[in-house]
């Protein structure tokens, strides 16, 4: 095989695989947009389920958002600039909840945070309150899935900050948490507002782990992916409706994080 | 009493280290040795950042470091200007933001600008490090390292990251302002033409020892070792 051929080969069989792959991922979407009618479209919107569902999904992932990125940072903080092997144990830990299996998840949301849960039981005894089927515990699980897609970025970029800044820092008098907020948080910002935006498109797809833990409860825990699930019992066209609403509103958010000047 | 004294021993990756040095204010001590000698190990205890198993260290008059007590006060608190290698300026600040760091209180701002104008950088004031060259760079890490009133001054390779050109151009300028200065300095390179010219005094330090101190002349006429023998024998560019 000349040179010319062999290069023409890798040329067809890597970009065929590429766009074979690019293909199959776009598919669903572009399944779900082309299929639909405008009239499809105001109907979803209109549906009863569209509203709350919507309104919910918002203000959970919001809220788990802000948890997320609040605790995590620091967790991340922590993680990055750790030395040993506990500090590696420490980082696998963290990142659990992408193998766990949704299900998975949820049943040990249950039996950790569950009424007669093993630090649940301690809440209701203290507070009366119940976490399981409440927007609290839709906020818990959606949290549960998405933040380690958040920590990784942020352990990652706090990892990459050039050690002599911080030390530089110090040397100037500013205390560990100066060298924080002052140097490290600012340097990493763009990295971090990467990783907030895969964590919270995570949370808002969020489905098994809420279902499990959180019910399917309309206006209080029936969050958008599960009104998708809910719809399609029912009426497939109203449930690709949501669907698309679904879509179009995460992609429009993911934008507008993404278009944050970094 | 000494401005600084370290007595400080301890492992550093495949070396072990045992070093004294002490130093006298004002005098610019330069730290020399080949790559690998443990220059920087002994600039980065002095600052706090590596704890050293055994020893102590005095900066005025003051205890910073005694492995006997277990006290080992915090890089923060050490009152040690610092130089670093590339500089280390923050990327996000101005240049008048990057000296204003260490500085606190309403006044911060013109006080800084007091220090780039002393060092003669304060038309760049505004100016990202990212758009400065390497020369102006040094001179901004050094008005930031001095601004806070540091009571020992570091510099690790301090003209390592210019090129040739603007090189002996800096090296002049910071081996006037470094014997200008009211409080000790010490220099860590393996350049021979910057430990030539950089310090009053000199420490030759090889494998992690100090084989021979004292002033530039007689440090160079004793040719302690080979690092001396051809720093001794090399004419200052």
């Amino acid at each position: 095989m000349t040179f010319h051929t062999s290069r023409l080969a890798w040329n067809v069989l890597s970009r065929t695989a590429a766009a074979v792959l690019l293909a199959f991922l776009v598919a669903p979407v572009l399944a779900l947009i082309l299929s639909i009618t405008w009239d499809d479209l105001t109907a979803g919107l209109a549906h009863p389920l569209a509203a709350p569902a919507l309104k919910l999904s918002l203000l959970t992932s919001t809220c788990s958002l802000l948890l997320v990125t609040t605790l995590g940072t620091l967790l991340a903080w922590h993680l990055a600039h750790g030395r040993g092997p506990a500090s590696r144990w420490l980082e696998t830990l963290s990142q659990f909840p992408i193998v766990m299996p949704p299900a998975v998840a949820g049943l040990g949301l249950l039996l950790a945070f569950g009424q007669r849960g093993t630090f649940g039981r301690w809440l209701t005894a203290a507070t009366g309150f119940s976490l399981p089927f409440t927007t609290a515990a839709v906020v818990l699980a959606e949290s549960f899935v998405s933040a380690p897609f958040f920590i990784q970025a942020a352990v990652a970029a706090f990892r990459r900050l050039d050690p002599e800044l911080l030390l530089a820092a110090r040397s100037l008098g500013a205390s560990p948490a100066r060298v924080f907020a002052r140097v490290g948080l600012p340097l990493s910002a763009p990295a971090l507002l990467g990783g907030a935006a895969t964590s919270w498109a995570r949370a808002v797809g969020e489905f098994g782990a809420t279902l499990m833990f959180a019910g399917n409860l309309t206006g209080r825990t029936q969050t958008m992916s599960l009104a998708v699930y809910t719809a399609m019992e029912s009426d497939l066209r109203a449930a690709q409706s949501l669907a698309v609403v679904l879509v179009g509103v995460s992609f429009g958010l993911l934008a507008v994080l993404r278009a944050v000047p970094r | 009493m000494s401005a600084v004294e370290a007595q400080i021993a301890g492992t550093a990756g495949a070396f072990e280290y045992e070093v004294e040095l002490r130093l006298d204010a004002p005098a610019a001590l330069v730290l020399a040795g080949p790559n690998g000698a443990g220059k920087s190990t002994v600039l980065k205890a002095i600052l706090g950042a590596i704890r050293p198993e055994r020893g102590r260290i005095t900066i005025g008059g003051a205890d910073v470091f005694d492995a006997a007590r277990a006290l080992d006060v915090p890089t923060e608190l050490r009152a040690v200007g610092y130089v670093p290698q590339a500089y280390a300026l923050f990327p996000h600040l101005t240049a008048l933001e990057n000296v204003a760091f260490g500085l606190r209180g309403p006044d911060r701002a013109p006080r800084a600008r007091a220090v780039l104008e002393r060092l003669g950088v304060a038309d760049l004031a505004h100016r990202r490090p990212t758009s400065l060259s390497g020369g102006e760079q040094q001179r901004v890490a050094l008005a930031r390292a001095l601004a806070p009133g540091p009571r020992l001054l570091l510099l690790d390779e301090p003209l390592s990251a210019l090129d040739v050109i603007s090189r002996r151009q800096v090296r002049l300028f910071l081996a006037q302002h470094l014997r200008s200065l009211e409080i000790p300095s010490i220099v860590v390179t393996h350049d021979i033409d910057d430990a030539r010219t950089l310090g009053d005094r000199l420490a030759i330090l090889e494998r992690g020892r100090v084989v021979d101190s004292g002033d530039l002349p007689s440090v160079l006429q004793r040719r302690a070792s080979p690092f001396a023998a051809e720093l001794a024998a090399s004419k200052e560019t």
